[in-house]
Parts: C-alpha cells; structure tokens; sequence
C-alpha cells in the first residue's frame, strides 16, 4: 500500500469495513454444519512395505514396486495391485498398470525421480477415475503418501521393495581424486558432501541437491534454478549436470551419471575446465561424449597444455591442445604424430553436443534449419554452433558394452574420471526400456559416424523433430521394453497417428498433424495398457 | 468431548481470518461471498495439515480458486447474459457502480484480469507481494511483473482515459 496508486485504489474498495458480527456468525454457521458432516479425519497408517500381499492384507489397495530382473539392466516398475484405493471402486485384478521407471541406479536423485514418476502415475489414474479431492504427498526418502476422500485410511507407501533395496544397494557413488578413489558413499547426497568438503566449499555447499540433484533421463529441466544457485549446464538426453561454480568459487563440478559414477572436480588444475558429461547412451551411439568447457574462452585455457583422454587406461587422445577449431568448437588436439583429434566443447550453458572425434571424421549431416525449435535464441545459438557432432567410429566400438573409465588429465594431472555403463541390446531391443517421455529427437539409432541430433527430455511435441534421415515431423517415442508388443498413438482429437516400430527397436510416431498434441500407449502381448504417456 | 488440536487449530484459523475471506470474496462476488467463505474453510478443514503457518495468503488462494472454479462453470451463461444484456461483466458492474472516479475504474477495468487480479489483491486485501503471490499460486517474481504491468498500465491511462466498456480477459 506503499503506491500512491494504491490509495486510491483502495476509494474503490467495495469492502472496505469488516463484515458485521452477524454475517460472521451465519457463516459460522454454516462452517459448522459443514465440518461436522465431514467425515472423520482418517488417521494415518504406515506400511513398512508396500507388496501386494501386504496391501491385501489391510485391504486398501497399494503400488507395488517390483523390480524386474530380466534383464541385464535392472529396472523397477510400479504396479498397481489388489483392490484400489479409491472410495470402493475396484480395480481389474492383476496388474493395471505399469510405468517403468528408468534409470533404476543412483542415489537420493533417483529416488526422488521414483516418487515423482509414482506421483504422476497415480494423479493420472485418479484423474481417469475422476476422484475427487485427492492428496498425493511427496514424504521424502521415497515414500508418498495418498489421501483420498472417503477411504477409510490413509495408505502411506513407502517404496521398500527388497529388489528395489537390492538396486539401491548394489550401487554407490565414489569420490575421486587424482585418479584414485578416495571414498565411496552409498548415496549421492553422502559423496556430493564429501567431494564439496574436500574441494572446500564445506558441507553448507551442499544444500543444492535439495532442487538440483535430480539426475534422469526421464526428469524434464529442473525448475527454479537461477540466481546465485549452482548452474545446470547440461540437460542433453536428460543428464543434468550441476556446476558449483558460483557458489565455492572455483570449478567444483559433479555428476552424476545414470549408469554409474560420479564426477566430481574441484582441483586447482580445473580451471580450465567447468564441467564433463558422458552418458551411457553418449557411448551407445546416442550421443558423443561430451566435455564441456563453457565456451571458447574456457577452452582456450587448455591450448598449449598437454591432453590425455584414456579409456581404461588405453589413450584415446593425447597431445598438445594447440588451437579451437571455430568459436565455441572443439579443442583441436596436435598428437605427436602430427594427427589432430579434437576434443570438443560445448557452446552454452544450453547442451549442444560436441565431440571427440578423429580428425578424419566427416561431416555427415550439417545442422538442419532449425525454425521452430522452441528454446529461444539461445537455444539456437547452442545448436548453430555446434556444428560439428560425430560419433567416432572407433570411440564408439571400444567402450561399447562394458563399464568404462574415462580419465581426463591435463599436463600429467588427472581432472576428470568417468565411469561409464555402457547399455546393451539385445535382438534389437535395448534394456533401456519404453521411454515414458517423449522426446523431440527422432533419431532412430545414431550409427558410427552418422549424425547425431540434440534430444530433449522435454516432454513437448512443440517444435520439429530435426532428424533428416526419416524426414520432418517425426517423433521419436522411446526403444520398447520387451514386454511391450505394441504401441498405438492418438493426436488431441483421439485420431490415430501413424506409429512405425523401426528394426533398432524405435518407435517413431507422426505428428505432421497433430497441432502439438499427441497421447502414446504402450500395450503388451494381452492388449493391456503398459505404459501410457502424452505430451 | 473436548476438542483435539486440530479443531483448536481450526478455530482459530476461522477466528482470525474469517472477515479477510469474506471481504475478499465480497469485492469479487458479494452475492456469494458468504458461500465462498464457508466453503473456503470446509476446505481448509479437510486440508488442515496442509495450511502454512500464517494461512491467510493461502485461504484467499483456495477463496479465489473456488471463484474460479465456479466462474468457469458459470461462463457461458454469463457470455450470452452479456451478449444479450450488453452489460459488463457483474464484476465490473461492482467497480462501476462505485461512481467513484470513473477514469480510474477504466483504467482497471481495462487491465488483463491477471494483472487487475494482482493490483487488487494488494490494493484491497492488503496482502504483500509474496503473500498475494501465494494467494494466485504464481512466483513472486511473476506476480511482481504483473503487478509492475499493471500500475504502470493504470498510470499511463490515467492521463488518457480508456473506455468504460472494454473487459479483457
């Protein structure tokens, strides 16, 4: 009310004295009458785990989290089992719904991606029950808690799965330094204090997990980064990586890597660096390995320095850092022999993919127009420049199916360390699974030495899909899990788009027509729905 | 039996924010400002858990959403009551029917009804920035453009007049 304006606003104010005793008493009234017709609040009732036996057993419904083990790759879906929930409807028996929940591996991150997949699953099935009224409650630590009106309890589910407990304890994340693992956490939240402390920044630094420290291919751009908050440099294909830079002060960079690993830096010899990024789907033809310098003018700081790039101790790129091939481009590499590699780097804080590639590599594809590529200007700036996006053939076959370690060191001294899960396929499927998000990208398989396209995690349909293989308009869906027999596409009118299962094990769906709307439905050998998604 | 702490909590709440909701749906929608207010803390009831620990921000929010909710059902009808009557909306007709400086009124009237929503939660309801932020469920930062946009568009027309009949929303 500071604002002149508002005072004389404030002449207009059609209530500008309290209501009288007696409207406040009517209405108390009415308040009254309505709360005590109000069922009773139900109390809460806690299920240390959340198996369906269990949830027969107190007959309210519960999701199951069960992991299957099938495959090489562990994953976890979610399964809504035994009687719903709901205010007495009841459900098919057996399993209605499943929803895979990829990456399974990592820490705190992960389980927060669990939750909120779970949290969306469960708004989307009540949504089409049309209950009314619902709470779903983020607890934390991987519980949720389901409210819905008229049941008569509160479930609680706390996501305990003993094979889900299995994943989690089969994978911890390590703090390196110089090459050598100093410790070893079994969350990422535990090894992102330990890095941050020994880098100096002190455990107070590592409040950013608490928004940022989600880390998924199936988690969209974490919101509400900005300001003085560490900056998100990359999102590509969904790995987020966190620079601590503005907030210790130096180059403090971690990772967190859904196949495995961590990277964490924050050594003197850094500076040159901000931040790396390396995928399991980077290796698997997906994407290039990525280092990312902010810029040229971080890159340049490397020129005339001694770089060694190493594969599970085999050198993949060494020599002197002598010059950067355009603007925000590669880093081109002199190896002793007169070769040039590069060792590429990305444009902008947005991701633009550069890679480390042989110099004989050929441009397969330049970047094709990008109007209508949503993102803004910057977004385009990223993509204009980083022209220059291979998969090296070579690169690409030796890390291919197996855990790799990728060290980084410059001038003898060790900066950066990787540990890479490679994923693997099998009869053209892929364990990565059906891909609850869609993706802007509609590559269907990046071969060696073939273009290779930024993809989103946003789950948007807005924009073209850039691939110039298959054409325009196409929208890549996700590789199918094993159990999916078939997948069906309806745009906002529910009229059916035309849905190609590609021999890789890609879907791709059209969606020339479909004014930015689109739902997918993945069905299994029974015709039941395994997984639904639109965007 | 004796009341448990969340009716004690509960009545306090409805003790010290009882009038705020209602004035706040009176200058909306005085004739069923009292609906709204009882049915603003039905929900709170249900809720109770959920309300922060200074709630008013947060009851004008489920106020508004309850305005809302019932507006959009309402629209249609409102549509061809407008089309038929040529009349503003009853929410302008609150404004107009102030007689109160006319070029004001104009000028809010013709302001987007986000904008006009945000000049008045702070100019009626009294609430801060963040509370009102809260109360429209957007960013402080957000409800900060809306609110700069709209006094600066209330301003500049305040030196040349819009027309009276002119209801964006």
């Amino acid at each position: 009310m500071n604002d002149p304006l508002d005072h004389r606003l404030a002449q207009l104010d059609p209530a500008p004295e309290a209501t009288g005793q007696h409207v406040q008493e009517r209405v108390r009234t009415m308040i009254a009458s309505r709360v005590a017709a109000e069922p009773r609040r139900p109390r809460r009732r806690v299920f240390p785990t959340a198996g369906a036996t269990a949830a027969a057993a107190v007959g309210v419904g519960a999701w199951a989290w069960v992991a299957n083990r099938s495959e090489e790759r562990p994953h976890v879906v979610i399964a809504l089992t035994g009687p719903s929930i709901s205010t007495g409807a009841t459900t098919r028996a057996g399993v209605e719904t499943i929803l895979r929940v990829h990456p399974p591996l990592g820490g705190s991150g992960d389980t927060q991606t669990l939750t909120r997949d779970a949290i969306a699953l469960l708004t989307r099935r009540f949504s089409e029950r049309q209950i009314s009224r619902r709470t779903i409650t983020d607890l934390g630590g991987g519980r949720i808690s389901v409210f819905v009106e008229g049941a008569r309890e509160e479930a609680q589910v706390e996501f305990a799965h003993p094979a889900a407990e299995a994943i989690f304890a089969s994978h911890s994340f390590a703090v390196y330094r110089s090459d050598q693992v100093v410790s070893r956490f079994k969350t990422m939240r535990g090894a992102v204090a330990d890095a941050a402390r020994r880098a100096g920044a002190g455990p107070a630094r590592t409040w950013y997990l608490n928004f940022g420290g989600i880390v998924s291919p199936a988690v969209p751009f974490p919101p509400r980064i900005s300001g003085s908050k560490p900056s998100v440099l990359t999102v590509g294909s969904g790995y987020v990586a966190i620079s601590l830079s503005k907030v210790v002060g130096s180059t403090s960079v971690l990772e967190d890597l859904p196949g495995g690993g961590i990277v964490v830096r924050g050594e003197p010899a850094l500076s040159g660096l901000d931040i790396a990024r390396v995928g399991p789907h980077a290796l698997s033809g997906r994407n290039s390995p990525v280092f990312t310098p902010t810029g040229r003018a971080r890159a340049a700081t490397l020129i005339g320095r001694h770089v060694v790039l190493t594969i599970d101790g085999a050198v993949v790129v060494e020599g002197i850092a002598d010059s950067i091939d355009s603007t925000s481009g590669p880093l081109r590499i002199k190896a002793a022999d007169g070769s040039k590699r590069y060792l590429a780097v990305y444009a902008s804080a947005e991701s633009a993919p550069v890679s480390l590639e042989p110099e004989s590599s050929r441009v397969v594809g330049e970047r094709p127009p990008i109007a209508g590529v949503p993102g803004g200007p910057g977004r385009e700036k990223a993509i204009a420049s980083a022209r220059r996006v291979h998969v090296p053939a070579a690169f690409h076959r030796r890390v291919r199916g197996a855990v790799r370690q990728l060290n980084l060191s410059v001038d003898g001294t060790s900066i950066a360390v990787w540990l890479v899960a490679i994923e693997t396929r099998f009869r053209g499927v892929t364990s990565t699974g059906f891909n609850p998000y869609l993706t802007r990208s509609n590559r269907p398989e990046a071969r060696a030495g073939s273009y290779c396209e930024l993809t989103s995690s946003f789950p948007t349909l807005t924009g073209r899909c850039l691939d110039t293989r298959i054409g325009r308009d196409w929208l890549r869906v996700g590789r199918a899990a094993p159990f999916v027999h078939r997948i069906a596409a309806t745009d906002g009118r529910r009229r059916p788009l035309k849905v190609v299962a590609l021999d890789n094990g890609w879907y791709v769906v059209r969606i020339a027509d479909t004014a930015g709307h689109a739902k997918v439905t993945a069905y299994d050998r029974d015709n039941r729905v395994v997984g639904v998604v639109s965007a | 039996m004796p009341p448990n702490n969340d009716e004690i909590r509960f009545e306090a709440i409805v003790r010290d924010h009882l009038d705020a909701v209602l004035r706040y749906a009176a200058r909306r929608v005085p004739e069923r400002a009292e609906d709204v207010a009882a049915e603003t803390f039905v929900v709170a009831w249900r809720r109770l858990r959920d309300i922060p620990g200074e709630p008013r921000a947060w009851l004008l929010g489920i106020s508004r959403n309850l305005i809302l909710n019932e507006t959009r059902g309402a629209r249609r009808r409102l549509a061809l009551w407008q089309k038929a009557a040529h009349e503003p909306t009853p929410a302008n007709t609150l404004l107009v029917s102030t007689g109160l400086d006319p070029e004001l009124v104009a000028a809010v009237l013709a302001l987007p009804a986000s904008e006009r929503e945000a000049l008045l939660l702070i100019a009626w309801d009294g609430l801060t920035p963040t509370q009102a932020a809260e109360a429209v469920g957007c960013s402080r930062a957000a409800f900060s453009m809306r609110l700069s946009r709209a006094r600066r568009s209330v301003t500049a027309a305040l030196s040349q007049p819009l027309p009276l009949t002119q209801e964006p929303t």
